[in-house]
């Protein structure tokens, strides 16, 4: 595929920032090019999700093109204490695109967003506040609630946990807002790990198990999040597309993680071509809204019961 | 203004090639400058050894600095088809996906050395794609005697851009790559770039380069300047150079001279 990697100055951020744009080959004459923003983890740049993953290769098998933005440690957020990080991501990252990429296609319909750890934190965030900009979203092992996150960054991207709340740094806030909601939510593809430190929304753990900070308070849209609520409101039944893919092996190599996590989304949202990632006794796939009903999620992290359409994936 | 590496795979080329470019904040309104390296370098030297995008950005215009291998920027004989690639194959790629603009108007070309040579072959056999020439240290390259077959072919320019046999070259040369034959062949009507020229009074192709000045001003229609100066074959006088041509290019009367370095 065509690499580009491209240099601009960042209003938001006043820096030189770096954008990796990648371009499929069996696209080269296509000026509507469908075209995936791919977000990193912390401590991680573009790059990483090229040099750990397949990304290329999948994204050259769909036909998909890639943008790669870096976050540096901005959490995707305009921080507390520190850069504007999430302008930079919406505005700046928007306009380079527009300006200067007039084969990545402006249609809703044909963009897409994602992102692993932090980055899945982004990508929900960014697809919940311009639902109309995206198509799907996809968070990988994302860290979805400030409070779980390292206390250092937390101070400095969010100020307090309680900074946070019913911010667009919420996510289940704005989760549950979203769903509640008529209007139009991007398709949200959650990938999760068995031994995950950072939260999906169907996570059972509890926030006092993991932070010890007396400052530390239960988020009560987290609980509702952890007890199905969210999943089982009769509003999901108005034909919003979640989907929950659980990998049940544990994080000791992230990275690999991420490069399944990436195949499972791209054949979601692109199942006409190439069949990317083929499921195995360690992964499960569920739809809350047809297995969840009013009972919470099974405790315990062991085998979700799937139904039949999907046990045989 | 921005500025991307490139690296996609080349159909023309059969190869997974690079490019260097430099970005105006519109770039589908701005002039675009296609610069050629030399003989030793790669896409990148132009952008390490000079302050080309500090004088680019001052006037706005775009720079796309391909790599060409040792190919004198020609379809090599024995070889990759360079100049189909650049002709054809890029402009193609960088209009479609990044904007750039194809038209005469708003493009123009220029190299040194090996690229000054490939910058009038270019623009001389396509002189609807281009609207001004840069030559530095450079002229009809492939003709002079010092590259003439049965002396040493240290860029295999002759086995293989010519096509010749080193041992038993053929008395005719190839009338594709005489800069002379092509400037004959240019239609009356055609519009014709304007040419600039520029080398170094120590320069090792002094003589190549005057010779080819002198052919060229001898054109009845063909726009033509030449200058000579002091300095070498070497960066200082293609930092120098490059500055003094963009000046011209956009008649700006020496905005960007330093008189430092003059």
């Amino acid at each position: 595929m065509a690499n580009i990697v491209f240099y601009s100055l960042s209003p938001a951020l006043r820096m030189q920032r770096r954008l990796r744009v990648i371009l499929p080959d069996s696209r080269r004459n296509d000026t509507n090019l469908p075209w995936l923003l791919l977000l990193h983890s912390a401590g991680a740049d573009g790059s990483r999700w090229l040099r750990m993953t397949r990304a290329e290769y999948y994204a050259e098998a769909k036909g998909i093109a890639l943008v790669l933005s870096d976050g540096d440690n901005g959490y995707y957020t305009d921080m507390y204490h520190g850069y504007a990080y999430y302008t930079y991501l919406t505005e700046d990252v928007e306009a380079d695109v527009l300006r200067n990429f007039p084969s990545l296609s402006r249609d809703p319909q044909r963009r897409y967003v994602a992102g692993f750890e932090i980055g899945g934190f982004g990508a929900l965030k960014y697809a919940l506040d311009f639902p109309d900009r995206f198509r799907a979203a996809g968070s990988f092992a994302g860290g979805l609630d400030p409070q779980s996150l390292d206390p250092d960054y937390c101070v400095l991207a969010f100020g307090s946990y309680k900074q946070a709340w019913q911010t667009e740094n919420d996510l289940f806030n704005c989760l549950r807002t979203a769903l509640t909601d008529d209007a139009r939510l991007p398709d949200l593809y959650f990938s999760r790990r068995q031994q995950d430190y950072l939260y999906t929304v169907t996570d059972q753990a509890t926030v006092s198990d993991r932070v010890t900070d007396p400052d530390c308070v239960t988020n009560p849209n987290y609980a509702a999040a952890r007890d199905g609520d969210v999943a089982s409101d009769s509003a999901m039944t108005s034909g919003h597309t979640i989907r929950v893919g659980r990998l049940n092996f544990n994080s000791a190599d992230p990275w690999s993680f991420a490069d399944r996590s990436l195949a499972w989304f791209l054949d979601r949202i692109c199942p006409d071509r190439a069949r990317l990632f083929t499921p195995s006794a360690d992964f499960a796939e569920w739809d809350p809204t047809v297995t969840m009903s009013a009972a919470s999620p099974a405790a315990d992290n062991s085998a979700i019961s799937l139904p039949d359409s999907l046990a045989k994936e | 203004m921005s500025y991307l590496q490139l690296s996609l795979y080349s159909e023309t080329l059969r190869l997974e090639t690079t490019v260097q470019v430099i970005l105006a904040a519109d770039p589908a309104a701005s002039p675009c400058l296609l610069l050629l390296h030399g003989a030793s370098d790669d896409d990148t030297m132009w952008l390490r050894r000079t302050s080309v995008e500090r004088y680019a950005d001052r006037y706005g215009i775009s720079v796309v600095m391909p790599n060409g291998y040792r190919s004198c920027y020609t379809d090599m004989r024995r070889g990759p088809a360079v100049e189909t690639y650049l002709i054809h194959e890029l402009p193609d790629f960088l209009r479609r996906h990044l904007g750039l603009p194809t038209s005469r108007e708003l493009n123009f070309i220029a190299g040194l050395s090996m690229g000054g040579y490939g910058a009038l072959r270019l623009g001389l056999r396509h002189p609807e794609r281009f609207n001004a020439i840069g030559c530095f240290s450079s002229g009809n390259l492939l003709f002079d005697p010092m590259f003439r077959p049965g002396t040493s072919d240290p860029y295999g320019w002759v086995s293989l851009v010519l096509g010749e046999d080193v041992d038993n070259p053929s008395s005719k040369r190839d009338p594709d790559f005489d800069l002379f034959e092509i400037l004959a062949a240019i239609p009356a009507d055609a519009p014709f770039p304007r040419v600039y020229m520029a080398c170094g009074r120590d320069d090792y192709l002094l003589n190549c380069s005057r010779i080819t000045a002198e052919r060229l001003a001898a054109h009845p229609t063909l726009p033509f300047y030449y200058e000579e100066s002091h300095g070498a074959h070497d960066w200082n006088f293609w930092d120098r150079y490059i500055k003094h041509f963009l000046d011209w290019y956009t008649d700006t009367e020496k905005t960007l001279t330093e008189t430092t370095t003059d």
